[in-house]
């Protein structure tokens, strides 16, 4: 046996996964049984063994590592679970017959009847949840009756109650200051010094991104301008992690780019250099208080085809492609960091994708990352990669996947090293080539 | 809309009738005592639901269906009260003739257009078809070709998919031969057999072979199955007859029910994705006593389980949202009951105590 045992090391190292703790949704590893543990849900569900599967299911969310994201106690007749999404606390019990969940939000007599109007609203459009006052709190509830209960039919309607109750809070955070929301001291504010930190580095990245395109017509490098303003705003989400106002901007500012409108490409560039002057001469107590750290259940991404993946890679590649072919070569190197962080935000990842992507940013933005105490991974002044670490970030995002998707390979030795559009045109070429069959 | 055309619709508007089963809706026209449609609108069914501007919605029995001409005769449940009734075309119908058709395209109540004739024989198979460029849509189906006159030349029958305004109807000597030969017949269940061409007694087809020619009959196959819900729709269905309401009067399409509820329609909807919704549009928002209106719907959202208050573009809905898996026969019948209970007690409630204003609804609807 023991030969066995380490001869399947010596195929499957022990390698630890790395997990990103920047972007939005879930900064921790979810469950490794998380599938087994969804089946033997629905089996005890079948054989009616309810609270025993709702045990599985529950267990089946919960994420590695030390994070108190969810807490659940079994009693003889009930489960009571407690579960947090971003700024919102979802309390809930189970028994045979029913499961119920609530998430409170804020006291009734501080609402303004604008937020009174767009809960009834948003009862219109949610399919499980619904907003209600009790003893005069907003609350967000569910009610199942467990009469043909599956950890499917607990899975959504409990995404939904999570993940409306964080939005909601974070909305009335950002448009209505004056209300206190309740249950909101779970969230954990940063230091004084690590808010100088992150604040500098937002003023660094937009004055870095003016002078990148200072002495550019802007109506002759429309193209230019788009991915160096839409980067920067994706790099602000990802890196700095946003909340409340301020994250609500960016993805309407980003939103409003892509929108299919009759505005020009110039007045969409010109809209984000005017929300980039705006962050410009955001004031430090305004910028600390839109940044928080918190303990998150479910990513608000459903996890994206890595053919999808490929196909926006593709695209990208093309315009790299067409920018070469048309003396623009000045403009390839704003899309290249463009491409990673625009799959970060847009699309729910696979863990390794999602530390391959990562690790893309961290090569990109060494200095920020050498800032925040980690390796540095690149330097600019002498255009060395730190080769060794690359090959150990990518060996972290595929060797404790590879047991399931035997396609997996590292390929730092594939990757260019010439120089950053070298490495990334190699790099994003073997993220098309990443194999996710499952063996 | 000229004004001659607006004058042919005010004369011929209480003739036009709508036609609905629960695979969608078309229009028809009363001749005599009769509906007539397309076969293609009532669908192979022996029972249609029928409405008209003095007619309130109600079964209709489909006695005649013709697969070949494309036509059908319903016959209402009682006499259809008209001041003007249609006449068939009295002279032949030319190539450049103005006509108008009249129909419930896409549920639009009486919608016309008129146009000019731009063949008026042109051969489709068999069958010679007037060719119009008026402009009709699905839902026209049925409906009526009219020309100058107030008289019927033709049964809106297809259009050309994609086209622009190539419509065809079937001639009015079509309708009139076979509506004579039936009329004669004096029998209330026939098919005409689309290969001998000759008019069968519904009782004597064996098997859903033509006695005539042998050939299948589809039709006289769908009458004789009907129409028969499975799976989700039918659970829906067994619990909406258990609370004694009339469905197929109800039925809208296959997966969408309306029924009326004292000064309130409750609508049931069966989405593709998996999501059942009932719904009562309780009232309107009023201009006073908002807030503490928002307040009431908040605070009456935690006594209910399974019901919720909600606004959607200024209507209060009272609704009950169900994922189709989750639907039992229990669940699905206490939340239906206290909905059918509850809404009109509240819509009341809120126009009383809030002034909340009356519901919109389509005149027609």
């Amino acid at each position: 046996m023991e030969f066995f045992s380490q001869l399947h090391n010596w195929i499957y190292p022990h390698v630890t996964p790395n997990v990103p703790h920047y972007g939005r949704g879930v900064h921790s590893l979810p469950n490794p049984d998380e599938h087994e543990l969804f089946e033997k849900a629905s089996k005890a569900f079948v054989q009616g063994e309810r609270l025993k599967g709702y045990e599985y299911f529950l267990s089946s969310l919960t994420h590695i590592g030390d994070s108190k994201h969810l807490t659940y106690t079994v009693r003889e007749d009930k489960i009571i679970f407690e579960l947090f999404q971003g700024c919102a606390i979802i309390r809930g019990t189970v028994t045979e017959e029913l499961f119920t969940a609530t998430a409170v939000i804020a006291k009734s007599s501080d609402l303004h009847v604008a937020l009174k109007r767009r809960f009834l609203e948003r009862n219109f459009q949610l399919t499980y949840a619904r907003f209600c006052t009790k003893e005069g709190v907003l609350t967000l509830k569910l009610y199942l009756d467990n009469a043909t209960i599956t950890p499917h039919k607990v899975f959504f309607p409990l995404r939904e109650i999570a993940l409306n109750a964080d939005f909601e809070k974070e909305m009335i955070a950002g448009d209505f200051k004056e209300i206190t929301l309740l249950e909101n001291d779970h969230i954990r504010y940063l230091t004084h010094d690590q808010y100088v930190h992150l604040h500098g580095w937002m003023l660094t990245w937009i004055d870095q991104t003016k002078k990148s395109l200072e002495g550019l017509l802007a109506n002759d490098n429309t193209g230019m301008v788009s991915f160096s303003y839409l980067a920067l705003l994706l790099k602000l989400d990802y890196l700095l992690v946003p909340r409340k106002k301020m994250a609500k901007n960016i993805a309407e500012k980003v939103g409003s780019y892509f929108m299919d409108d009759e505005k020009s490409t110039e007045d969409k560039n010109a809209d984000l250099q005017s929300y980039l002057s705006e962050l410009e001469t955001m004031t430090f107590e305004i910028f600390s208080i839109q940044i928080y750290r918190a303990e998150y259940t479910f990513s608000p991404f459903d996890q994206a085809m890595h053919e999808d993946i490929v196909s926006f890679v593709e695209e990208s590649l093309l315009k790299v492609k067409w920018y070469k072919s048309n003396h623009s070569s000045y403009v390839i190197g704003a899309i290249y960091p463009y491409i990673a962080l625009y799959i970060l935000y847009n699309y729910g990842l696979h863990p390794t994708l999602r530390t391959l992507m990562h690790l893309h940013v961290q090569v990109y933005e060494s200095d920020f990352f050498e800032d925040m105490g980690e390796t540095r991974l690149y330097a600019p002044s002498t255009n060395q990669f730190n080769k060794a670490r690359i090959h150990d970030c990518i060996d972290s995002a595929i060797i404790p996947y590879q047991k399931r998707y035997k396609g997996l390979k590292n390929f730092s030795d594939l990757l260019n090293y010439t120089d950053l559009d070298n490495f990334s045109q190699s790099f994003y070429l073997q993220i098309k080539n990443l194999d996710f069959l499952e063996s | 809309m000229s004004v001659s055309t607006q004058k042919i619709l005010d004369h011929a508007m209480e003739n036009i009738i709508q036609v609905s089963t629960p695979y969608g809706t078309g229009s028809g026209f009363l001749l005599g005592d009769l509906i007539v449609t397309n076969s293609h609108v009532v669908g192979g069914l022996k029972e249609v639901i029928v409405s008209a501007k003095h007619l309130p919605r109600c079964i209709g029995n489909v006695v005649y269906d013709d697969v070949s001409y494309d036509l059908a005769f319903i016959r209402p449940p009682t006499k259809i009260i008209t001041h003007h009734p249609l006449k068939m075309c009295s002279s032949v119908v030319q190539d450049g003739d103005v006509v108008i058709a009249i129909g419930h395209p896409y549920g639009l109540n009486y919608s016309t257009t008129e146009g000019i004739v731009s063949k008026a024989s042109r051969l489709q198979g068999e069958i010679e078809y007037i060719q119009f460029d008026a402009a009709i849509n699905p839902g026209n189906s049925g409906g009526p070709l009219l020309n100058e006159k107030k008289e019927v030349v033709g049964v809106n029958t297809f259009i050309i998919q994609n086209s622009n305004n190539l419509g065809f109807a079937l001639p009015y000597f079509y309708l009139t031969e076979v509506m004579e030969k039936f009329i004669a017949l004096k029998h209330d269940a026939i098919i005409r057999c689309n290969s001998c061409k000759n008019m069968i007694d519904e009782a004597l087809i064996i098997n859903d072979y033509c006695p005539q020619c042998g050939v299948k009959l589809d039709v006289a196959k769908r009458r004789r199955e009907g129409y028969k819900p499975s799976g989700v729709v039918h659970l829906i269905e067994k619990i909406l007859d258990s609370l004694k309401l009339n469905v197929p009067l109800s039925r809208r399409s296959q997966r969408n029910w309306k029924f009326d509820s004292e000064h309130n329609k409750i609508e049931i909807n069966y989405y593709d994705n998996g999501v059942i919704i009932a719904d009562c549009a309780l009232c309107r928002i009023p201009q006073d006593n908002i807030q503490s209106l928002y307040d009431f719907l908040l605070s009456e959202n935690d006594k209910f389980d399974r019901l919720q208050f909600s606004i959607n573009e200024n209507t209060i809905y009272l609704s009950y949202v169900i994922i189709d898996s989750s639907l039992t026969y229990e669940l699905g019948y206490k939340a239906l009951k206290r909905l059918f209970y509850e809404a009109p007690q509240y819509s009341q409630k809120l126009m009383n105590d809030f002034g909340a204003l009356e519901p919109k609804y389509d005149e027609f609807d």
